[in-house]
């Protein structure tokens, strides 16, 4: 469904000094720099899969939305999306592609919901029962029939993103394109943003791209993640594998009523060891945690035990920020 | 969709209900009271009866009509540019319809209610003054015909300045500039009848007449039928010749556009 190959895109950027002087003189020359956003990628997305797209802000996520969604021209590279390029913008390709920006509203501010889904309706040239089905599903499950008659800046953030996501999917669209789409809002919001997009997504099986700055967003939603730094993947691949390839141990703790000789019991083990002030905590590799404490626990005196999971999103924030190598 | 996307904007509008009626007296009483003053002074410092062959109560009408058809058929300025701007363009990107046919509906809807402002207009001006030639339904209908024309070729004129915003910040003052000249040239400032005869006949080629008093004079009645099949002849080209360098400047632009904001 979506095919991108090589992909890449620069900006020319304007640079001004700051200050009256900087104004003056940007009047007679102007600078101008190259920026690089989006170095070289290639990836597939297929029908029915939900890749989250992650990385530090800069790092070339919303480019590579633009890209695919036909609002901008690459500089190397090409895509396909459902067979089109998309910056060809094709009726065809728009009719069957939807985006969801949570940082810019795309319906009409002076408008009730309503009469947006109206014109919508015109634009993508709805047939009238599908128009009247799409619309009463998509407005019980997200519960805002009551919100329907009433303009568009008077509603909530949250109220108004729930609008937005049916604007985006009135015409059921084959490819969804979804830019922070819980930005801003509280956390029961949130959740109902997220429960809504997976059951959508198991039912008709869209290809959808989402991008989110929320951890827990990527983590509930997304088997796959791409994650980009500096205009660059620096992981493609199962949400389930960065534990296991990033994160190889598990933090074992030990505590003790005698701290100082659990830890000159432990000096001798292999792995890297923390002291504690209740005692110790080991890094243990994953596959060698219950070899571990069967040799040492009957060696030493303990009142507890805990064994740690080091939290993905943490591992996947220290990769956005640091790259691999830090991870 | 095209009349849907009138029926939304013109929605849009009334959405603010002080503002709609506001606009709908306010401007059209100014307007009449203003041109009322200013040139019975003139009449009577210079102490004549007409002034190029146009007499007191026609030059008021001209006025209103001119001052309605102007604000009538200018478009909104700034839509386009600030949608490029702000990055507000990039829903019309994704949207499977033409960007320009939805503003110009937008405009069409703008026309519409204006239309409603100059019947107000013309109702305030009856109240005060008879007309001194009477307007047959014939010219009512060649003028809503011309006023449409006039009001795409507007609509297209700036939208060709506005979309130069995809590569320069300043397009905005180009856009003002335009104005000026329109208001000038377009009969909006002065009756062209004013102007010298060389500047009136280059004037008949060029396409800002046709934006504002080309529209009252057939409204008037004041013009042969040679005239007028030169004037709707000379709008259609200048739509045409128009409408293919907005299209170009689109191209080229939306080739540009880096989708700010988003």
């Amino acid at each position: 469904m979506i095919e991108a190959v090589n992909l890449g895109k620069s900006f020319k950027i304007h640079k001004k000094d700051p200050g009256f002087w900087g104004s003056v003189k940007s009047l007679f020359f102007r600078k101008w720099e190259l920026k690089e956003a989006l170095k070289t990628v290639s990836f597939k997305i297929n029908e029915g899969e939900l890749v989250g797209l992650v990385g530090a802000n800069g790092a070339g996520k919303t480019t590579i939305v633009k890209l695919l969604a036909g609002i901008i021209h690459p500089s190397t590279g090409t895509a396909s999306v459902l067979g089109f390029k998309p910056w060809e913008r094709k009726n065809e390709f728009r009719k069957q592609i939807g985006l969801l920006m949570g940082q810019k509203a795309q319906l009409w501010w002076d408008l009730t919901g309503a009469d947006c889904f109206l014109l919508l309706r015109e634009i993508y040239q709805l047939d009238s029962k599908l128009y009247k089905d799409n619309l009463s599903e998509l407005v019980e499950t997200l519960n805002v029939s009551s919100l329907l008659d009433i303009q568009i800046r008077r509603l909530s953030l949250g109220e108004r993103m729930k609008m937005e996501l049916i604007a985006s999917l009135l015409h059921r669209p084959k490819v969804l394109f979804l830019d922070e789409p819980t930005l801003g809002l509280d956390l029961t919001a949130q959740r109902a943003i997220r429960k809504f997009l997976l059951d959508y997504v198991a039912k008709y099986k869209p290809a959808v791209l989402l991008t989110s700055h929320y951890m827990q967003d990527i983590e509930e939603l997304c088997d796959r993640i791409i994650i980009i730094r500096e205009g660059s993947f620096v992981y493609d691949g199962p949400l389930s594998a960065v534990l296991s390839t990033y994160a190889p141990d598990k933090l074992i703790s030990l505590t003790s009523k005698d701290p100082s000789s659990l830890q000159q019991k432990l000096s001798a083990c292999a792995y890297k060891l923390d002291s504690t002030e209740t005692g110790a905590k080991i890094h243990v590799p994953r596959t060698q945690v219950n070899s571990f404490l069967a040799s040492v626990l009957p060696q030493i005196d303990v009142d507890d035990i805990t064994i740690e999971e080091e939290e993905i999103g943490s591992i996947i924030e220290s990769i956005m920020t640091k790259g691999l190598h830090a991870a | 969709m095209l009349l849907s996307a009138i029926g939304i904007e013109m929605k849009k509008r009334a959405a603010y209900v002080a503002s709609f009626w506001l606009k709908m007296i306010v401007p059209p009483a100014a307007q009449i009271f203003v041109a009322y003053f200013l040139w019975s002074a003139i009449y009577e410092t210079q102490n004549v009866t007409e002034i190029g062959g146009i007499n007191f109560s026609q030059m008021i009408f001209y006025y209103v009509l001119v001052s309605c058809v102007y604000q009538m058929t200018r478009p909104d300025m700034g839509m386009i540019l600030r949608e490029i701007y702000e990055g507000s363009l990039t829903k019309f990107l994704i949207y499977p319809t033409s960007f320009f046919a939805f503003k110009f509906a937008a405009h069409l809807a703008h026309m519409i209610l204006i239309f409603l402002q100059l019947l107000v207009a013309v109702g305030i001006y009856l109240f005060f003054f008879d007309l001194s030639t009477p307007i047959s339904a014939v010219n009512i209908g060649l003028g809503l015909i011309s006023l449409v024309i006039a009001g795409f070729l507007f609509f297209i004129m700036m939208a060709s300045l506005e979309l130069l915003s995809f590569w320069f910040e300043s397009a905005w003052a180009l856009c003002i500039m335009l104005d000026f000249v329109i208001g000038l040239f377009g009969g909006r400032i002065l009756p062209l009848e004013l102007f010298p005869v060389w500047l009136k006949d280059v004037n008949e080629y060029l396409p800002f007449r046709y934006l504002v008093s080309f529209p009252v004079e057939v409204i008037q009645g004041t013009l042969s039928s040679q005239a007028l099949i030169f004037g709707f002849g000379i709008s259609l080209f200048w739509c045409f010749v128009i409408t293919l360098i907005a299209h170009a400047v689109w191209d080229r632009g939306s080739y540009q556009y880096t989708g700010t904001g988003m």
